[in-house]
This record gives structure tokens, C-alpha cells and sequence, in this order.
């Protein structure tokens, strides 16, 4: 009878008692398998991101406005851009407006302390580096990082330079996977109806990804002042953006998406239950573009 | 069974999987067919045991490395095992069952895909289920996962009809021998 060598006979069971072990293992010591991930990442890229491409040329990505030309896009981008930042300006005066009046009522030398500048950080100018979108793992983006030692964890991730695509969840030499805020798996965010152009009459919700690529929140009816201009109501099709501590400064007031329905909430009757779809599908982009702080401070 | 033209094709069906999941999936339901199913279940039906017991395990270990589950800090966790010991004992099953089977239909892929994969995701989901309710710091909703692994079973049953009349073409590439040819494809040498 043909008798196999000892390992060849037990290599077999070796190897799913190795898997079975590996299975129970708690994931706090299975830091060293990502490493085996990305390698696999890579090894998959060279046909993934060709078929990606093919992909985005039949099944184009839907733009609002699919009759404009690239001119009239790039300005519309512009303004979308230029838009984010009157918000966050906005918000940020309003922040500080309510700090110092709340400053006002402390000890005069801690005033002089913060008027000084000292406990409010400067502004961190941004660079945006863009890079292909490989393809999809579960609910992660695969994107081509290229070796960028500044693209690292929790990384802010944006689509169209205004539309917030998610976080940084892991990256190595080569590669960077890339939490969508619509993943099943994201964390919540918190959020401000923009209730007219303004900027200054908002909302606060607080956002939780419901699958489908939609976020769904409840925010708090908006109430009248006291000018007697009744109240602003909340409708379909009103931007949502970022404000939450959660998330860098330089993300603020970035476009989370707009109000796809409202409903009143089946908790609490005093709030209305908002459902928010970003402007574009988050899973199936081209490129996403992330959010560096610029260590040069905008010198060429 | 000539395993260079296996794992190029199985580079290719990831390449697929991870390619045109947003299309497949539409909705982001987390429902979507899988092409290395059926490739693991082609080669389970026409290889020798051994060689179909190692490709499931390849192909598993392969699927945990490129799908990371997700931590509670939103942070990936590569969890190797759960779809290698699926496809394993998946495979197991079809080559319990292929001596009762018409090798040569792709309704037999199809039929055979949806139960291994039944019983790959099954086995997938009670494995990380476990860790889940042992404490593990993972994000996971079990009865969630177990319905769109279910409904994926049955989508990449339909997906494998197609992928059947591909493969059928490659069996004298893949190196497999039949008494009685398909006439479901031409022979691609």
C-alpha cells in the first residue's frame, strides 16, 4: 500500500485547525492579518481598476445636470466649493460669537488670554490629493493611495470637493480603505438643516446610515423668533451639511447630502424624521479626493 | 487540474467581485452575487478531491483577506477563516453530491452554487456571530447579515448560469477530462 509522507497525510488538518483557531482569535490580536489584506488588495488592484474603469464609461456616474458642459461644471464646483467655506466662516463667527459672549461674564485675565489668540486654533490650510477609486470591498472603497505618507487613519475623504465621501479607515503603502458615511457601519454624524442661503438659520439632526445609500435623522422643528418671521419649514430637497466635533475642523460644513423626504418621527412628535441622500452615489464614484493639512501653510 | 489557469481565472472573478459589486449590489442593500462561488463549485464538481478541498481553502482565504469586517472604531478587521472553512466545507458537500449529478448542465452550477453557498455564508455568519456575542469589538448585526447572505445565495445561483457556459468552455483548459462533452459551449483549448 502507498503510504503519503507525514505531512502531506496531515497538512489537511493542520491547516483547518490553523483556520479554526484564527476564527476565534479576538480581533484585538489580529492586527497582523490587515498587513496580508492589503497584500491581497494589491495583488487584486491590476485587474479591479481596469474593470473599474470600463465599469464608469458604460455606467457613467449621474450628474444633476447632465446637459451642462464642463465648463458650466467646473463653476458650478467652484461654487459649491466657495459655498462650504462661506458656511463654515459662518458657523465658526457664530461659534465664536457665542464664546465670547460667554467669555464676557469669566475673569477679565482669562479674557485677555483668549483674545490674545492663544486657545483658538489658526485655520489649517488644506491640500487635496486625488486618487482612483480601485473598487469595492464589503463596505470599504479600495482607492489607490500611491505611497502618500500624509494620507493616514481617519483621513477626510471627499467626492467633487465638497460632497463628504467618509474617512481613512486603514492605508498602506499602496492602498487606503475608505469608510463611506452611508456604509451600515459608519458612525453617526451630526448635522445642520440649512433651512434658506443664508447660512445662519439651521437645524441640528443627528445622521445614522440606514443602508440603500441614504442617512436618515431626527431634527428638531424649527421654531419663530421673536421679529415675528414665522418659522422656516423643512422640505424636500434642502442641503444638509457637516458640523460635528467628531470630525476635523477643516471638514465642517462640507455637504453631507440633500433631504430626499420627510416625515414626522414615530418617537418623538416634536421632531421630524429626515431621510438625506448624498449628491452622488458614494459606492460607485471614480476618484475621491483627500483632505490633507497642507504642512507648507499654502507657500508653494 | 492545471492550477495556473485556476488562479488566473480566479484572479479575474475577484477582480470582478471587487469591480462591479456597486453595480450588482444596486441599492446598496448588501445583496450581490459572487463569481468565485461558482468557479469553487466548477472545480469541486470535475477535480480530483484533493485538489478541489486545497483550491476551496485558496479561494476562501483569498475572499476573508479582501472582504475585512468592520471594527467597532470603524477600523477594518481581517478575519482569516470564516469563508475559508465555508468554501471547505461547501465543496465538501458537492463533492458529496456530484456522483448524483449532470456535470454538464448549467442548471446543476446553478443549483449547487445557491446551496454551497447556503452553506458557506451560514457557516460565515455563525462564526462571526460567535466572536460577536463572545465580545468581540465588532460592528455586526446577525440576523441582517444572515438575510443578505441568503438572498446573495440566490444571486449568485442566477449569476452562475451564465458563468457556467464560461466555464464549460475552459474545462480542457482547466485541465479536466469528460467522457461525454457539454453542449452547452465550445471547447476553448
Amino acid at each position: 500500500m502507498h503510504h503519503q509522507p507525514a505531512l502531506v497525510r496531515w497538512s489537511m488538518p493542520l491547516c483547518v485547525a490553523t483556520l479554526i483557531v484564527l476564527c476565534l482569535l479576538p480581533s484585538a490580536w489580529l492586527d497582523w492579518t490587515n498587513w496580508f489584506g492589503a497584500q491581497a488588495r494589491v495583488v487584486v488592484s491590476p485587474i479591479a481598476h481596469p474593470m473599474t474603469i470600463a465599469k464608469n464609461l458604460v455606467i457613467p456616474q449621474s450628474v444633476s445636470n447632465p446637459n451642462a458642459t464642463q465648463q458650466e461644471q467646473t463653476l458650478k464646483s467652484e461654487l459649491d466649493r466657495y459655498r462650504a467655506l462661506l458656511y463654515k466662516e459662518q458657523q465658526e463667527n457664530l461659534q465664536l460669537s457665542a464664546l465670547v459672549d460667554q467669555l464676557s461674564f469669566q475673569l477679565s485675565a482669562l479674557v485677555d488670554q483668549l483674545s490674545s489668540g492663544a486657545a483658538i486654533n489658526p485655520d489649517i490650510p488644506v491640500t487635496q490629493i486625488q486618487r482612483p477609486v480601485i473598487g469595492l470591498s464589503r463596505e470599504f472603497l479600495i482607492v489607490r493611495s500611491g505611497g502618500n505618507e500624509r494620507i493616514s487613519r481617519s483621513t477626510v475623504v471627499v467626492v467633487n470637493a465638497v460632497q463628504l465621501c467618509g474617512r481613512v479607515a486603514e492605508t498602506d503603502g499602496r492602498t487606503a480603505l475608505v469608510l463611506p458615511i452611508t456604509a451600515k457601519d459608519a458612525q453617526p454624524l451630526l448635522g445642520n438643516v440649512m433651512l434658506d442661503s443664508s447660512g445662519t438659520n439651521t437645524a441640528r439632526c443627528m445622521l445614522r446610515p440606514i443602508g440603500k445609500g441614504l442617512l436618515q435623522g431626527d431634527v428638531t422643528k424649527p421654531v419663530a423668533d421673536d421679529t415675528g418671521i414665522p418659522a422656516a419649514t423643512i422640505e424636500v430637497g434642502m442641503e444638509v451639511r457637516l458640523l460635528d466635533d467628531q470630525w476635523p475642523r477643516h471638514a465642517q460644513m462640507l455637504l453631507i447630502g440633500h433631504i430626499e423626504s420627510v416625515a414626522p418621527s414615530p418617537n418623538q412628535p416634536l421632531r421630524q424624521r429626515i431621510t438625506v441622500r448624498p449628491s452622488v452615489d458614494l459606492r460607485s464614484v471614480p476618484d475621491v479626493f483627500f483632505r490633507v493639512p497642507d504642512l507648507t501653510g499654502g507657500q508653494p | 487540474m492545471n492550477w495556473f489557469v485556476l488562479l488566473f481565472i480566479a484572479w479575474i472573478g475577484f477582480g470582478l467581485d471587487t469591480a462591479l459589486l456597486p453595480v450588482f449590489d444596486a441599492g446598496a442593500s448588501g445583496v450581490h452575487p459572487s463569481v468565485v462561488l461558482p468557479l469553487m463549485v466548477f472545480v469541486a464538481l470535475y477535480a480530483p478531491r484533493k485538489h478541489a478541498l486545497w483550491c476551496a481553502i485558496l479561494l476562501g482565504i483569498s475572499m476573508d483577506l479582501l472582504t475585512p469586517i468592520t471594527h467597532d472604531n470603524g477600523g477594518p478587521v481581517t478575519l482569516i477563516g470564516p469563508y475559508a472553512l465555508g468554501y471547505l466545507l461547501a465543496a465538501q458537500f458537492i463533492f458529496s453530491v456530484r456522483g448524483m449529478v449532470i456535470r454538464r448542465n448549467p442548471l446543476t452550477i446553478a443549483v449547487l452554487s445557491i446551496f454551497a453557498s447556503l452553506i458557506a455564508q451560514i457557516l460565515v455568519v455563525s462564526i462571526i456571530t460567535v466572536r460577536s456575542l463572545a465580545g468581540d469589538n465588532i460592528d455586526w448585526n446577525a440576523s441582517d447579515a444572515l438575510m443578505d447572505h441568503m438572498l446573495s445565495s440566490l444571486y449568485t445561483g442566477a449569476g452562475a448560469v451564465f458563468l457556467s457556459f464560461i466555464f464549460f468552455a475552459l474545462t480542457p483548459a482547466f485541465g479536466f477530462h469528460t467522457a461525454i462533452p457539454t453542449r452547452f459551449a465550445r471547447h476553448i483549448k
